[in-house]
């Protein structure tokens, strides 16, 4: 008797517990559930301002980047606030893969030639607090050689720079970035100078809006690591607009140079000295994407 | 629904229902049914119900492939996403649909980066779903194994907008379950997705969307 009752409820009850079964919850209990949440898109470019910024080129993905420094912007009218003198470095990246990217640059200041290896080691998720990426430059002056003649062989003239970049996006519109860096010159002309620099970078971007970013950017170097007439301290402050393709960094800054070891530690101007410190700059980034990502084909 | 599958449900029902029916001879008193038929009625009403709305209404979403093309003539803008999660019940003709956005791929990553940052704001949004109802369900007849059109009428929650749609698609019967297709066109101005003048990247107006849903039964 109690076999046929139960099964008789057994049944009445499937069928009114499927009736009363909700699809939406159905969904929400497959959805698939992310362990680990990534998050992206820490800072808009490949560079803050003058330093790295945590972010990489894309895999396969070429950027084409310009960058102009002007002069200092106390002349004023004269040379239309810096504008007649510039110095430039044109380069380009290339995102190898989703956790390597490479580039190459050429600059006015030294006439250097650089290139640098920039890779992911960590991403910032709901596990991991902030995001690190190891970045290491290379660059050669090749400028005529100012200091004693027997010394310019071919090291001499050789920069490296090591970078360990850790950033976090804290909020949807604020992220920092702080950058514990060694510069090392295989060559200084003076003797209380060291080959090596040790260096500690602050970044930050605060968007104003979806396209538009305020950043700012600070690297210390202790003055006495440097050669004689150089500042350690860099300042930056700018705007980052993005068109889609296209990201505009404008800033002033107080430094000439884009490569790490021109902008740490070969600074001429110091900031406390105010406008005749102070010069604008653009960084024009274009992306052009050679390797299409296979798997969004329809 | 498949004739074959029905056919094994009724043979189902006769099988339980004889020995419920001996069963039920000795009951029938206690619980003050005087005709038998009935009790056997309901019984094999209850029973049948419960295997249909269980194994044969129920249908989840097995392989998706939801794509869009945003873009125009100059520029190609689009993407593909195969991690939706959605349910149809053919009984009552309900459909419930859910999109990750984050998990749109597209060829270019600045691309993605663009849809997720300006566009979409994934990080706010993160899903996207869709939630209606077959309209013609009653007419529907998946048995003739031709593919059937449903007009789908619903809710498509997008960018934290929710807007009443209508959706064409064509549903038809396959091997293990269930094949919908469908493409329809979004207004992103709908959803309030801005598409800024300055923007190098040119958006189109309406965004053709092309859905390819492969359902088989539901079970737990």
């Amino acid at each position: 008797m109690y076999r046929i009752k139960n099964s008789f409820f057994i049944v009445l009850f499937s069928v009114l517990g499927l009736k009363a079964q909700n699809l939406d919850s159905l969904v929400a209990s497959l959805e698939p559930k992310e362990n680990i949440k990534y998050t992206d898109y820490i800072f808009k470019g490949t560079k803050i301002i003058n330093g790295h910024s945590i972010e990489c080129t894309k895999k396969g993905a070429l950027q084409l980047m310009f960058q102009h420094r002007f002069s200092p912007i106390g002349n004023g009218i004269k040379d239309f606030f810096g504008l007649d003198g510039a110095t430039i470095r044109f380069g380009f990246d290339y995102g190898i893969t989703k956790w390597l990217s490479v580039g190459i640059g050429r600059s006015t200041t030294q006439k250097a030639y650089d290139g640098f290896l920039k890779a992911k080691l960590f991403k910032q998720s709901n596990k991991m607090p902030f995001g690190i990426v190891l970045l290491g430059t290379t660059a050669i002056k090749t400028d005529n050689w100012t200091a004693k003649l027997e010394d310019d062989i071919f090291a001499h003239r050789m920069f490296y720079t090591t970078q360990l970049i850790i950033a976090r996006k804290f909020t949807e519109r604020f992220s920092a970035q702080i950058t514990p860096t060694l510069v090392h010159r295989n060559y200084v002309t003076n003797p209380n100078a060291q080959n090596n620099v040790f260096a500690l970078g602050l970044g930050l971007r605060y968007k104003i809006s979806k396209r538009m970013a305020i950043v700012g950017e600070y690297f210390y170097a202790n003055a006495r690591q440097l050669e004689d007439n150089y500042f350690g301290n860099t300042v930056a402050l700018g705007l980052d607009i993005e068109t889609g393709g296209h990201i505009f960094q404008l800033h002033f800054t107080n430094a000439s140079g884009m490569v790490e070891h021109q902008f740490i530690g070969m600074t001429r101007e110091n900031i406390t000295n105010g406008i005749n410190s102070i010069r604008i700059g653009f960084n024009l980034n274009r992306v052009f994407t050679l390797v299409k990502n296979s798997e969004s084909s329809w | 629904m498949k004739k074959n599958s029905r056919f094994t449900i009724v043979i189902l029902c006769f099988y339980k229902l004889k020995k419920t029916f001996l069963i039920c001879l000795n009951f029938t008193s206690c619980l003050h049914l005087d005709n038998i038929l009935t009790m056997k009625k309901l019984l094999c009403f209850l029973f049948f119900a419960s295997y249909y709305t269980n194994a044969q209404s129920l249908f989840m979403l097995k392989t998706s492939q939801v794509t869009f093309f945003a873009g125009t003539p100059i520029e190609d803008i689009d993407a593909k996403n195969t991690k939706s999660t959605s349910f149809i019940n053919l009984k009552t003709g309900d459909i419930m649909v859910s999109i990750p956005n984050k998990d749109f791929v597209f060829k270019r990553g600045l691309m993605q980066e663009h849809f997720n940052e300006n566009y979409m704001e994934s990080e706010k949004y993160p899903k996207s779903t869709f939630k209606g109802t077959i309209q013609n369900i009653d007419s529907l007849n998946l048995q003739s194994g031709e593919p059937q059109k449903i007009a789908v009428k619903g809710i498509l929650n997008m960018h934290g907008v929710e807007q009443n749609q209508l959706i064409n698609a064509v549903i038809s019967a396959q091997k293990n379950g269930l094949f919908v297709e469908s493409s329809f066109f979004v207004k992103l101005e709908d959803f309030k997705i801005d598409r800024p003048k300055i923007v190098w990247e040119k958006l189109a107006e309406k965004v053709e969307v092309k859905l390819k849903f492969e359902y088989v039964p539901y079970q737990k």
